[in-house]
C-alpha cells in the first residue's frame, strides 16, 4: 500500500529509537543523526504528489513498478 | 536540490500523468513541508525527543517527454524498460539563506509578467520562453538585461531579432496603471494609491480623476499617491508621464464627514424651493 512521501517519512522516523536509557543510573545513549537508504517503488498521482512504499520483497508480483531509491537523514531536536 | 539523468533517456510508451519538473520539485518541496511540520507537533505532544528531516535525496524512475519543448516527466510504469534516472536530492536550509538566493518581489521595479509586454508587441511566445529560459520573468528584469546588455548579444544567445527587442522596451518603457486602492492620510482624508509602472520620469506626472487635476503627493516610477477632491466619489482617472496618457478607474469610500450632495451639481434657487 503506498502512502504519500510525507506520511512515509513521518511514519519512518516513529520506529527511529531516540534513545537507550539504563534503568539503574538513568545513564543512556541518544541517537543524534540516522541515515536510511532504502529503495522503494514509488508513483507520482495526477496531483503531482509522490507516492511511496518499501518493495513487496516476497509478495512481488512481477509487475510491480520499477524500483528508485530513497536516502533521508534525521537529525534529533529538542522539544522548545 | 541538485539533479542528474542518468543511465537512458527514452520517451517510453505507456500513459500516465506527465508534470515538468519544476512542478514536480514544488510538489515534492510542499510534501517534505508537511512532513517536517509533522514532526514538529510530534515535539509539542509530551516528547522530550524527537527528530527532524536533514536531509532527503531520492531516485525515481521516469521517462522524459517534451511534448511543447518543454521537458516533462512521466513516472515510469510497471514492466516499462528504459527508463532514465532522475535524482533529487534536498537539504534544510534557513529562511535568512532562502531569502538570500531569492529575488525580492519587493525589489523589482516593474514586476509585471513578461506576458504583458510580449502579447501587445514585440515579443511572441517562443521569445517569451526563450528569455524566462535565462530566468527573466519580470519586466524589469528584462528591463535590466537590456540596460546591461548590447541587444546584438541577446540576438546571438537567444536568437531574438534586435528590432524586436526594441519594439518590446520600447513597449516596456510606456506608462502603465496596473492597479489603485484607496489610503488614509495622516489628516485622515481620503487618498488614492496608484500602481504602475514608469509612472515617473523626470517629473511628477499630472493626474485628472474624473477630468479634473488632482494634487499628486507622493511619486515614484511604480506608485503615485495623489489628494482626490471632497466630491471624488467614482470614476476615471488618467495620468500623463512626459506626453504619454494611461488611466484606469477609481472609487472612494465616502469621508466621514463629508457632504453627501458635495458630488453632485450645486444647490440652486428656484422660487425659493431648494432643487438640485
Amino acid at each position: 500500500m503506498k502512502q504519500r512521501v510525507s506520511e512515509f517519512l513521518v511514519d519512518l522516523s516513529s520506529d527511529l529509537p531516540s534513545a537507550v536509557v539504563e534503568a539503574d543510573t538513568g545513564e543512556g545513549l541518544g541517537v543524534k543523526t540516522f541515515s536510511l537508504s532504502v529503495p522503494i517503488e514509488s508513483t507520482i498521482d495526477e496531483a503531482g504528489e509522490l507516492a511511496v512504499t518499501l518493495p513487496h520483497g516476497r509478495l512481488a508480483t512481477g509487475f510491480d513498478a520499477p524500483h528508485g531509491r530513497l536516502r533521508v537523514s534525521f537529525v534529533r531536536s529538542e522539544a522548545e | 536540490m541538485s539533479g542528474y539523468l542518468g543511465s537512458g533517456l527514452g520517451t517510453g510508451s505507456g500513459s500516465g500523468p506527465v508534470f515538468s519538473v519544476e512542478e514536480f520539485v514544488q510538489s515534492l518541496t510542499a510534501q517534505l513541508d508537511r512532513a517536517q511540520d509533522a514532526l514538529a507537533i510530534k515535539a509539542k505532544t509530551g516528547r522530550p525527543l524527537t527528530f527532524a528531516l536533514k536531509d532527503l535525496s531520492v531516485d525515481l524512475k521516469v521517462f522524459w517527454e517534451a511534448p511543447e519543448g518543454q521537458l516533462r516527466l512521466r513516472h515510469a510504469n510497471p514492466n516499462e524498460e528504459g527508463a532514465s534516472t532522475v535524482h533529487l536530492s534536498f537539504t534544510t536550509i534557513t529562511r535568512a539563506m532562502a531569502e538570500e538566493n531569492s529575488l525580492s518581489l519587493s525589489q523589482d521595479e516593474d514586476p509585471r509578467a513578461l506576458s504583458e509586454i510580449t502579447e501587445q508587441g514585440g515579443l511572441g511566445e517562443q521569445e517569451r520562453r526563450q528569455l524566462e529560459m535565462v530566468g527573466i520573468r519580470t519586466v524589469g528584469q528584462f528591463k535590466r538585461l537590456s540596460q546591461n546588455t548590447d541587444p546584438k548579444q541577446v540576438e546571438a544567445y537567444l536568437g531574438i531579432p534586435v528590432n524586436r527587442l526594441r519594439m518590446a522596451l520600447e513597449r516596456s518603457a510606456q506608462p502603465t496603471v496596473t492597479g489603485n486602492e484607496p489610503v488614509q492620510g495622516a489628516d485622515k482624508r481620503r487618498l488614492l494609491r496608484i500602481r504602475g509602472a514608469n509612472l515617473m520620469k523626470g517629473e511628477t506626472p499630472r493626474v485628472l480623476m474624473s477630468g479634473e487635476p488632482v494634487e499628486v503627493l507622493e511619486a515614484s516610477e511604480s506608485e503615485l499617491l495623489v489628494k482626490p477632491m471632497s466630491h471624488h466619489r467614482e470614476g476615471r482617472f488618467e495620468v500623463e508621464v512626459g506626453g504619454q496618457m494611461t488611466g484606469g478607474f477609481y472609487e472612494l469610500p465616502t469621508e466621514p464627514n463629508a457632504d453627501p450632495f458635495a458630488a453632485r451639481q450645486p444647490m440652486r434657487r428656484v422660487g425659493g424651493i431648494k432643487s438640485w
